[in-house]
């Protein structure tokens, strides 16, 4: 028997504290009687003679220890990890993960011996025995619902195939909990190479439970991490920055490769400490478009997590249209981005080419009302958008500048403390909008996005601060065409397979398709929506989206990228709860809990004391 | 005679008319009473032999019965005289304890002792004691004083520490001619009591010790923990009663009982332990009877 709370066993200290109350007795009733010289004479004799006899004797002196002891070892809550015959319900739930990839010694993968393991027990099922085979990477599916049928059974089990897809066992667990709850015992079979976190406490549910680890190797490195971001040194230049795991015992050198659209770009050798990580940094110029990938080129077990991929900015031109009175510092402030292509518009002539900015990414308004807006995305220079919501509450002297929000698209990379404005629009704002740089009394800018309409607010006029002669201001409009497009200046990775792809659609609906890496292109569906979910991301890789009208592809990544995957050793065991599941086939275990009887023992305990008490009182 | 109906009940006083003091020695009195006396000068009569005791008068030992026996045997020449019957009470705050309270007891046999006493023509003298002498009941005779005797008696009360020694120191300048001296008292004085009467045997005294205690004081029934409280001291002492605490409890009664009656034994005292649950009747007419108190 062990304890799951040993620390508990520590108020069995009280103990002594008890037994010395009952000696010293502080708490008396007083009694007058005619005389305590013989009541001094014996007590003193009885003391002698035996020190320890109101120890010995006292029943309520007992009752209270045994309650103080059986309330100790409840909190220490004991148990016992107990085995039974096994049951005629058999739940098996299959790991399919991309780790289980892996190949062992023989070429064979973990997810092959597996299979092979979950087939001898579908055909070694016994008369009235039935198996249940649930498939799980980082979902599961019920592969078999629970049968008798041996034929259906390695069929199901055949189904199953290699993923790429990372590990959650939770979803899988709770299946077959469900399950487990409908019998009075099952046995729950666990195939796995371990590569999650623990599992739930076993509840509500009587099954054995049994982990069978599969593989040994622990033969793997892998991109656990990519990412780009722009060089502090030069935003001419992007910074490609990857981490490479591995679990090898000892240092590996390899070669890891660049590639761009296909092309090796670059090449590093890195030298990754035994179970370590090390990074990589590959310098590119900000001008390179289209998806790279990272590749490991040293030969492992698993070869899933060796390469990442990535996709960068696209290379289309930017229109930007600026609407306003001729300002050279506006002008040159938003052409700095080479992709841009300005065009101004005077406000006069604004009616005249309403209608034909649709294909602009980004309109600037500099002190413009231009009335009711289309779909699109919108930058207001010292004046308010025609939108419920929006409305001037007055003027602001000398609004301080009170704090920015670091990660938003507008306004990261950028330090407003030099800048000062001389008047701003007291700004009352709808609460789709974010303030991303706040004054004193309320926003200074602000952004949203509703219905398709994306809209930027700066609260005051170019002309009304020293902002063009800081650094902020080209800085902001060039992250103001980046949030125009929703390019992320720092790009993370991308999705790992299996987790849903985001494909923003184009303004004008068109349709479109959608080309998985090494796939034929599959259509995607045409509509108002302003984003499309595609689920269909389990081979990793880059995904082509191509729309009817634009001539450009938009590339999307799906890359592992995951630790826990990368990580292919097998643990001795997993944690079920609070208890350990040593892996080894055909172990039961089924933990038992006494806390509660020895709980109720307690109170049982606890009230024949206050019987002894009450009858002693009487 | 309403006080004395109360302390002795009618029936009783008409059995008590029969009974009279008994004593193992003959005291000269002032008067003629009923009580022989070894007064000289009177119708000597040879009445009984006793055994010798410290302080008698050597002549009136029988030389020729220790000759055969070799032991000293007092010849008694009897008069009929009356005596002196001296009850001294313990009147201190422990008498008023106990269940039946000791007290009341105490003084129902005091008034029992002094009714037989007066029936007798015997002279009665109370001398109540606690902390201090209280005022005694001075020598009264005659059967018509008992209602006095009574109505002194129901005005006692239970308070004050014990002080034996000085009480009876008190008590013995106070004391005149010999007699019979009755000693009504729980002997719950850590100091002694019993200790205290021995000048009395020089005053040729008889002395008879009764030692009262309560029912509860003897075996204590009650459970728990308690601090005990002495009344008339004050002191404390913590109990957590258990059945073997009661049996050491008892024991050292026992005990106490048995070194009360010992210093009794050694002074020539008659020793009877009383307890307050015990009929007066009973006590009367038979226990003090049979011990020789009574006749």
């Amino acid at each position: 028997m062990s304890f799951l709370a040993p620390a508990a066993l520590g108020f069995l200290a009280l103990i002594p504290g008890i037994v010395l109350l009952y000696f010293l007795r502080l708490k008396r009733d007083v009694r007058v009687v005619s005389s305590t010289y013989l009541w001094k004479k014996t007590v003193d004799e009885f003391r002698v003679n035996r020190p320890f006899q109101k120890f010995q004797n006292h029943l309520l002196l007992w009752l209270q220890l045994l309650a103080i002891a059986l309330l100790s070892l409840a909190a220490a809550r004991p148990y016992a990890d107990t085995r039974r015959d096994a049951s005629s319900v058999h739940i098996v739930l299959l790991d399919h993960s991309a780790s289980m990839n892996t190949r062992e010694e023989g070429g064979r993968t973990r997810l092959e011996l597996a299979k092979e393991f979950a087939r001898e027990m579908a055909r070694g099922l016994r008369s009235g025995d039935r198996l249940m085979l649930v498939g799980f990477s980082d979902r599961a599916h019920v592969a078999a619902p629970l049968t008798a049928d041996r034929d259906a059974l390695l069929r199901a089990v055949d189904d199953i195939g290699p993923t790429h897809r990372p590990t959650r066992a939770d979803e899988a667990w709770l299946t077959a909990l469900s399950v487990a709850r409908q019998y009075d015992l099952s046995d729950v079979y666990l195939l796995s190479d371990g590569g999650f976190r623990a599992l739930p406490q076993l509840t509500e549910a009587n099954a054995n439970v049994h982990f069978v680890p599969f593989g040994k190797s622990a033969d793997n490195l892998g991109v656990v991490h990519l990412e780009t971001r722009a060089s502090e040194e030069s935003r001419k230049r992007v910074e490609v920055f990857a981490r490479i795991a591995s679990v090898r015992p000892v240092e590996t050198e390899t070669l890891v490769e660049l590639h761009r659209n296909g092309a090796l770009v670059d090449a590093q050798r890195v030298r990754v400490p035994g179970a370590g990580e090390r990074g990589v940094v590959f310098q590119r110029p900000s001008s390179d478009r289209g998806a790279i990938e990272v590749r490991i080129v040293e030969p492992d077990a698993l070869a899933v997590d060796n390469r990442a991929w990535m996709a960068l900015g696209s290379q289309d031109m930017v229109r930007v249209v600026l609407v306003g009175e001729e300002d050279v510092f506006l002008k040159q402030a938003i052409a700095m981005d080479p992709r841009v292509e300005l065009t101004v518009i005077p406000p006069a002539d604004y009616a005249a080419v309403k209608g034909k900015l649709a294909d602009a990414e980004l309109v600037v308004f500099d002190g413009v009302d231009p009335g009711p807006l289309a779909r699109g995305s919108y930058l207001f220079l010292g004046r308010l958008p025609a939108i419920e919501g929006f409305a001037a509450r007055g003027e602001i002297e000398q609004p301080a500048l009170v704090k920015w929000e670091a990660d938003h698209p507008l306004t990261q990379y950028i330090n407003f403390s030099t800048l000062h404005v001389a008047k701003a629009v007291d700004l009352a704002q709808p609460p789709w909008m974010r303030t991303v740089l706040a004054g004193e009394k309320g926003a200074i800018i602000a952004a949203g996005e509703r219905g398709g309409v994306r809209v930027a607010v700066v609260a005051f006029r170019v002309g009304d601060s020293d902002w063009p002669l800081r650094v902020s201001f080209p800085l902001f409009f060039a992250n103001a065409v980046r949030w125009a497009k929703e390019e992320e200046l720092t790009a993370h990775g991308a999705v790992r397979p299996g987790e849903p792809l985001v494909v923003r659609t184009p303004r004008d609906p068109q349709s479109g398709t959608i080309a998985p890496p090494d796939g034929a292109p599959a259509a995607l569906p045409a509509g108002d929506a302003d984003r499309v979910i595609v689920s269909d991301t389990d081979r990793p890789g880059v995904y082509r989206v191509k729309w009817e009208k634009r001539p450009a592809e938009a590339l999307y990544a799906v890359s592992l990228t995951d630790p826990g995957e990368t990580d292919v050793r097998v643990p001795e065991k997993i944690a079920m709860g609070e208890t350990d599941l040593k892996g080894r086939a055909g172990s039961a275990l089924v933990r038992r809990e006494f806390w509660p009887w020895l709980l109720m023992g307690a109170i049982a305990v606890l009230f024949a004391e206050w019987l002894v008490y009450q009858y002693y009182r009487a | 005679m309403s006080a004395a109906r109360l302390l002795v009940p009618p029936d009783l006083m008409r059995k008590l008319d029969e009974l009279e003091i008994r004593t193992r020695r003959s005291f000269a009195g002032r008067i003629r009473g009923e009580q022989r006396s070894v007064k000289k000068g009177h119708s000597l009569e040879f009445a009984d032999y006793r055994s010798y005791i410290q302080g008698d008068d050597l002549r009136f030992i029988d030389w020729k019965i220790f000759a055969r026996l070799d032991r000293l045997f007092l010849k008694l020449f009897m008069e009929e005289e009356d005596l002196f019957v001296y009850i001294l009470l313990d009147t201190s705050h422990s008498m008023g304890m106990g269940e039946p309270a000791k007290l009341p007891y105490a003084k129902q046999l005091a008034a029992a002792l002094s009714y037989i006493a007066l029936s007798g023509t015997h002279r009665v003298a109370i001398q109540p004691y606690a902390a201090d002498v209280l005022a005694p009941l001075p020598p009264t005779r005659g059967k018509g004083q008992f209602a006095g005797v009574s109505a002194f008696l129901e005005r006692l009360e239970a308070e004050g520490q014990t002080d034996s020694r000085t009480g009876i120191a008190h008590f013995r300048r106070r004391l005149r001619g010999s007699g019979v001296v009755f000693l009504i008292s729980d002997l719950l004085d850590r100091n002694g009591t019993v200790e205290a009467l021995k000048p009395l045997l020089a005053g040729r005294y008889e002395v008879c010790v009764f030692h009262l205690l309560a029912p509860d004081e003897e075996e204590p029934q009650w459970e728990g923990d308690w601090r005990l409280v002495d009344v008339e001291d004050g002191g404390t002492v913590g109990v957590s009663m258990s059945a073997r605490l009661r049996e050491a409890y008892g024991k050292a009664v026992r005990q106490f009982r048995g070194e009360q009656r010992d210093v009794c034994g050694r002074y020539g005292f008659n020793y009877l332990p009383i307890r307050s649950d015990l009929p007066l009747e009973s006590l009367v007419l038979h226990s003090l009877r049979a011990r020789g108190v009574l006749k």
